[in-house]
């Protein structure tokens, strides 16, 4: 872990009633890098993206994004810091057009930079993504596919500095999942951090530099992909304690 | 840095055309002599399209559907009331002091109401009623503000040159028709209606992406009530007695709504629209005698509007402009010339033909176009017209799943 | 001491009638999604027909009962029906029943005019006799009302906790994929809810129509405090429903002898404002907890 990461998470704890689904977690994340954040179903992934994103309150724990505190802000604020997040089922606005949906990030998002047209920088991104085609139909026309390149589109128009992708990769066939892999390293290449939240090992072995996994709300394994794979405390996590 | 232009020069002239007209027509009404009732007929129609106007950037544009309409509508009328009818205040000085009672009930309303964790629409729309309910009963039964008597109103004094009190009542009712109108035209071209909409799809999204939900909501939600009290302010001019039950009752949401969903919610145009033609059918029915089967027809309409209608007429009109703009010109112009109607009147039956033109269905359009003018542009504009009106169906089903 | 025990058994009755209000409205707005602002015309409609029945025909009023209660039951099942054909959802009901209640209110005033009706005490001595707790008095009707609630909220109470109907409804409302597997009839069991909740509609307007002088617009001014029952009870919970009304009622109750009697109904409004800023869900759990948020 680097001295000053853009992204540095300590001891994030949240609890629904007894259970703590987010069990004081780490987790830092450089300039430029990409990490992969795994874990079995219901380990915490979900919550501590919605914990980071401001959706739900933190019981304990510091967040600095730039340096700058955003524990306890309002989504929009850490929007504003240039934190941005995808959704695992797309959540596109229904009754705007594609290109419109678009727009309303780039109207908003980050505070820096402002785009100057915030019509231009849209269809800019639509067309990073290849949805340049589809700008004017509403989302509801386009293939799943499309959608979850709706949603990219979408967090990359708010200009984010940190970028979560909630298993935008899933349930893609064989062709789609190459292009979408490209894709995101295309989204490395302007600058952008991204963490990659997956199942799929391909993906997660491709993309990542780093890895932190996840399990019962705590981190239990974190580093170079291929050992944190080879690490008992994963491999009994995803296979049980019997196979081990 | 290229600029947007937020008014399109047709815009703008088109603005400019109508307003320049109505202007004329105070003074046309005098050299000519037509009935005077013409300028109240407009005059409502003013207040009807502010009302609901400032009913639909709350509502139709966040999604936060109110039935407290009537607490900034009787805010505002009480306020000039209390000033001006009993405490001889001049008419002008009373409607901004409206204005500010409608936005710090909306500001008060918004800070308690958009505060819960979970705001479900439903609860927002009965919140909202209750609030205009409980203001109702309070002035209804507080003698400082009211304590059910009610309040004449008496003679307001205003700057003479504002004509006589009917001409008045038109030219500050078409000011402030012009000013609604104006708001939610700039606020669904700018970054605030882009956010508006955003939180009516998702909100969550919508904080998500950096919209800055809450202020948005508190900040249209003031607008919408400012825009309703200082129109209720000069609305009690018109009314003559101030009494709670009018002021406070159920007629003022019902129509603001009844106008909207007809007209279409996620236009400016919409309720402008459904001001129009509502108050016009409504004007009808009530001079012929039939109020009470008027309201049946009228809610009847919302029904239909509600279950069949999702983006009103305004969202058909977008798709087909220029039949029924044509059919509404040419049916008025013969009723009022060859049928020898009123100008009310002609109006009255040019809507119902330009209705009929605008829901026939695309199919029928299309044969007749290919049967009259088969050497005109191709099939291209049919086309155009084809798949949005199949559209409907779809859009229907979505917006049930949203709100599941 | 007599005082405040007066104004308590007078809390008690107005929770009653309250509560008799609400519980259709609450189990239609839990169970079946169903916002029926309707509910208000159906009152309305079987008050003009106890009037009607006892003026015209010589009825003991309440024995019109035998004719609302099926009446109202009628006309929920005719919602339900059209709410599930065209598949409205909660907020399109509120719309659409906001749109009948207004049809009706045109109706009913076309059919027995704007005129104030009112039973001649001859034949309504329900009103003007009490019943008498030692020292204490109260009113024989709402005495009744309160009975009535009772029944229907506790009645409604076993029927959603012990019977097969019952479990069948809160399976499909908590998870209606897998009720439906299991072979939970959704459609049929929401008629039988539906039938429920009009019927008490049918009974509270017979109450009404010997407790009021009847206009078409008369049951405006209940829809506040009605619906201040219905979202503080917690949504279809019976029991709720009691308890939020003896709290509505009592502060109409105290502030009408302790206060302003003016400000009664206007108090009602404040608890419900207030009650919605700190505790949203209600006083009240929901006795059926949904699926999803």
């Amino acid at each position: 872990m680097s001295e000053h990461p853009l992204l540095r998470c300590r001891g994030i704890t949240k609890a629904f009633g007894g259970l703590r689904a987010v069990d004081g977690v780490d987790l830092d994340l450089g300039e430029g890098e990409v990490r992969g954040l795994v874990g079995p179903n219901g380990s915490g992934k979900s919550t501590l993206i919605n914990v980071l994103s401001g959706h739900l309150p933190l019981d304990a724990g510091e967040i600095a994004l730039g340096g700058v505190p955003a524990a306890h802000l309002q989504p929009h604020r850490v929007a504003a810091l240039g934190l941005a997040r995808t959704y695992q089922i797309p959540r596109p606005f229904a009754s705007l057009t594609v290109r419109e949906n678009v727009r309303v990030a780039a109207h908003f998002g980050a505070h820096e930079p402002r785009p100057a047209d915030v019509v231009e920088e849209a269809d800019r991104w639509l067309a990073f993504v290849g949805l340049a085609a589809v700008g004017d139909e509403l989302p509801d026309t386009i293939t799943l596919h499309q959608r979850k390149l709706l949603e990219l589109a979408r967090a990359l128009a708010t200009r984010p500095r940190v970028l979560f992708l909630d298993e935008v990769l899933a349930g893609l066939n064989p062709r789609e999942l190459a292009d979408g892999i490209a894709l995101v390293h295309r989204i490395r290449d302007l600058g952008v951090s991204i963490v990659v939240v997956e199942h799929i090992m391909r993906v997660i072995l491709d993309l990542c530099e780093h890895l932190t996994v996840l399990n019962f709300g705590k981190v239990i394994a974190q580093g170079d992909p291929q050992e944190c794979l080879r690490d008992d405390a994963v491999v009994t996590a995803y296979l049980g304690a019997d196979d081990a | 840095m290229t600029r947007r232009q937020l008014f399109p020069p047709r815009v703008a002239l088109g603005f400019l055309a109508v307003v320049a007209v109505l202007l004329t027509i105070p003074t046309l009404q005098q050299r000519v002599g037509f009935p005077l009732y013409n300028l109240i007929f407009l005059y409502l129609v003013f207040f009807w399209i502010t009302q609901a106007t400032s009913w639909n950037i709350l509502s139709g544009y966040s999604g936060y559907f109110s039935f407290g309409q009537a607490a900034f509508y009787g805010g505002g009328m009480y306020t000039t009331a209390i000033l001006g009818g009993r405490h001889g205040w001049e008419l002008l000085p009373t409607l901004p002091v409206a204005a500010v009672v409608g936005g710090t009930i909306a500001a008060l309303t918004g800070l308690l109401v958009f505060r819960l964790r979970k705001l479900s629409g439903e609860i927002f729309a009965l919140f909202t009623l209750a609030v205009a309910l409980g203001i109702g009963a309070l002035v209804n039964n507080w003698g400082v503000l009211d304590g059910g008597r009610g309040i004449p109103m008496g003679r307001l004094d205003y700057p003479a040159w504002l004509g006589d009190t009917t001409q008045m009542l038109y030219y500050l009712g078409l000011l402030l028709a012009l000013v609604a109108v104006l708001v939610a035209y700039v606020i669904q071209h700018s970054r605030f209606g882009a956010g508006l909409f955003a939180i009516r799809d998702d909100e969550k999204v919508a904080e998500a992406l950096g919209v800055p939900t809450f202020r948005y909501k508190m900040l249209v939600f003031i607008l919408s009530g400012m825009l309703a009290a200082t129109s209720g302010g000069l609305h009690a001019m018109q009314v003559g007695f101030i009494s709670p039950d009018g002021a406070f009752g159920l007629r003022i949401p019902v129509f603001v709504i009844l106008m909207s969903v007809v007209g279409g919610r996620r236009h400016w145009f919409g309720p402008l629209l459904g001001a129009v033609l509502i108050h016009t059918v409504t004007d009808r029915m009530a001079g012929a005698g039939y109020a009470e089967a008027n309201q049946i027809v009228l809610a009847a309409v919302l029904i239909a509007a509600t279950l069949f209608l999702r983006q009103g007429i305004s969202g058909r009109l977008v798709e087909r402009p220029v039949p029924p703009t044509v059919t509404f010109v040419v049916a008025f112009l013969l009723a009022f010339t060859v049928g020898g109607q009123t100008a009310i009147g002609s109006a009255a039956v040019a809507i119902g033909a330009a209705l009929v033109v605008l829901f026939l269905p695309d199919r029928w359009l299309r044969s007749w176009r290919r049967g009259t003018d088969g050497d005109g542009p191709p099939a291209g504009a049919d086309d155009a017209a084809g798949p949005a009106g199949d559209d409907e169906e779809p859009e229907l089903d979505r917006a049930q799943e949203a709100g599941r | 001491m007599l005082i405040l025990l007066q104004t308590l058994a007078t809390g008690i009755v107005l929770a009653g009638l309250y509560s008799l209000f609400a519980i259709g409205l609450s189990l239609g707005w839990g169970l079946l999604h169903t916002i029926n602002f309707a509910h208000f015309s159906f009152v309305l409609l079987a008050a003009y027909v106890t009037y009607e029945l006892s003026t015209a025909a010589g009825w003991d009023p309440v024995v019109t009962m035998v004719v609302t209660a099926p009446i109202g039951a009628l006309l929920g099942l005719g919602l339900q029906l059209f709410v599930t054909t065209f598949k409205i959802d909660v907020f399109g009901t509120l719309i659409v029943t906001f749109g009948l209640f207004l049809i009706f209110e045109a109706a009913m005033a076309m059919r027995w005019t704007a005129d104030l009706l009112r039973l001649p005490s001859e034949i309504n001595p329900y009103f003007t006799s009490a019943v008498r707790i030692g020292p204490i008095r109260v009113s024989m009707l709402l005495t009744i009302a309160t009975a009535l609630a009772v029944l229907a909220c506790v009645g409604v109470w076993w029927l959603l906790k012990h019977t097969r109907t019952g479990r069948g409804i809160r399976a499909f409302v908590q998870e209606p994929e897998m009720a439906a597997a299991f072979g939970v009839n959704y459609p049929q069991l929401s008629l039988v809810i539906a039938g429920i909740a009009g019927a008490t509609a049918g009974l509270t307007g017979t109450i009404l129509g010997m407790y009021l002088s009847l206009t078409p617009t008369v049951v405006e001014v209940w829809i506040a405090v009605v619906f201040a029952v219905v979202l503080l009870g917690g949504l279809a919970n019976p029991i709720g429903v009691m308890g939020a009304a003896f709290v509505i009622g009592m502060v109409e109750s105290f502030t009408r002898q302790f206060a302003d009697p003016a400000m009664a109904r206007l108090m009602a409004l404040v608890v419900l404002i207030i009650v919605l800023v700190f505790r949203p869900e209600g006083l009240f759990k929901r006795l059926v907890q949904e699926a999803r948020e």
